[in-house]
């Protein structure tokens, strides 16, 4: 039983590869994140940034959708790093209506767009400053079963 | 450590009603735009069950719509073309027609219904049902990752440990 998984170096991995989405990143201040832009808050109005995260809550309002999302660091492709520490929350306001059931809590979505202000909310018992967001662009993940699902290649994959 | 990924596909029989594209049929989100144009129209959508109510002699679905594909199956990881409502003048058993199944519709373009989604007021197209599918659920791929039993046994080949560490561990 043992030798045969001398075998497996040479297994095939099926994987799936997303595409990677297009930002423009000419204007984004890479410098900023939730936290500094709360604890700079007069300073980071106005500025671009390029967040993304782990969608905690949708909330559609009469003329705009409300995303609340923890944020972690992005990889080169821009997709948020979960196994990370997280940077913060953030919401994101997005004119017009957004599908609930797509933006979906635990699914991960990268922002490019404009720190408009912030906004205060509970979590738990305690206080918490919201930096908002308004979008430009969305980028939705898809999740790694989609992933797998939907574009499939073949690999030799070893690693840790 | 090694991961391996069987993608495992299992065929269904599909009515042929559900296969059949329809013709110049409006999406969801062109009747969303402009109703009135598409009155009794027939259209073959489907999507994503999101809420099966039981009334007393019909069963009204709302669905979470997608692209179809060649066969008629809602494409889901792509973007929905938005909300419609479904009328199947039967009863649908709610715990078969639950959340999150895929359904695939034929009917006709009854009106259009507001309804809040949050605070938002969604006009829902209401599609007459005359013929409808239910997908089969799918099997989730399984990834099964096998740590080489060399990378963990210092000792290898002269030891042998006493469980057997090459035991499968599920990945999702």
């Amino acid at each position: 039983m043992r030798y045969t998984f001398s075998l497996l170096l040479f297994l095939v991995l099926l994987t799936g590869c997303a595409s990677t989405p297009e930002f423009d990143t000419t204007q984004v201040d890479q410098s900023l994140t939730p936290q500094s832009v709360i604890a700079e808050a007069e300073f980071s109005r106005g500025k671009i940034v390029l967040w993304g995260g782990t969608i905690l809550d949708t909330r559609n309002l009469k003329e705009l959708t409300q995303i609340e999302i923890l944020a972690y660091p992005l990889n080169s492709n821009y997709r948020p790093q979960q196994e990370n520490k997280p940077l913060g929350r953030f919401i994101i306001n997005h004119q017009g209506y957004l599908e609930p059931t797509t933006y979906a809590q635990g699914r991960q979505l990268t922002v490019l767009g404009k720190v408009s202000g912030s906004q205060s909310g509970k979590v738990g018992e305690s206080i918490y400053t919201y930096p908002v967001i308004t979008a430009e662009q969305l980028h939705l993940w898809l999740p790694a079963s989609e992933r797998s699902r939907t574009s499939v290649h073949f690999g030799v994959g070893i690693g840790l | 450590m090694l991961l391996i990924s069987m993608a495992l596909s299992c065929s269904a029989h599909i009515p042929a009603e559900i296969k059949q594209p329809i013709e110049g049929a409006p999406s969801v989100s062109q009747v969303r735009d402009s109703a009135s144009v598409y009155t009794s129209q027939t259209v073959r959508w489907g999507g994503i069950i999101l809420e099966t109510e039981n009334k007393q002699d019909t069963s009204r679905l709302t669905i979470v719509a997608f692209p179809l594909n060649d066969d008629g199956e809602p494409r889901v990881s792509e973007q929905s073309s938005g909300r419609f409502i479904a009328i199947v003048d039967e009863f649908l058993e709610p715990l078969v027609y639950s959340r999150d199944r895929e359904i695939t519709i034929i009917g006709r373009l009854l009106r259009t219904e507001t309804l809040d989604v949050g605070e938002f007021a969604y006009e829902y197209p209401v599609i007459q049902v005359e013929h409808y599918f239910i997908w089969p659920v799918k099997e989730e791929p399984v990834y099964v990752d096998y740590p080489p039993y060399w990378w963990y046994d210092p000792w290898y080949p002269y030891y042998s440990y006493p469980y057997p560490y090459y035991l499968h561990h599920h990945r999702r």
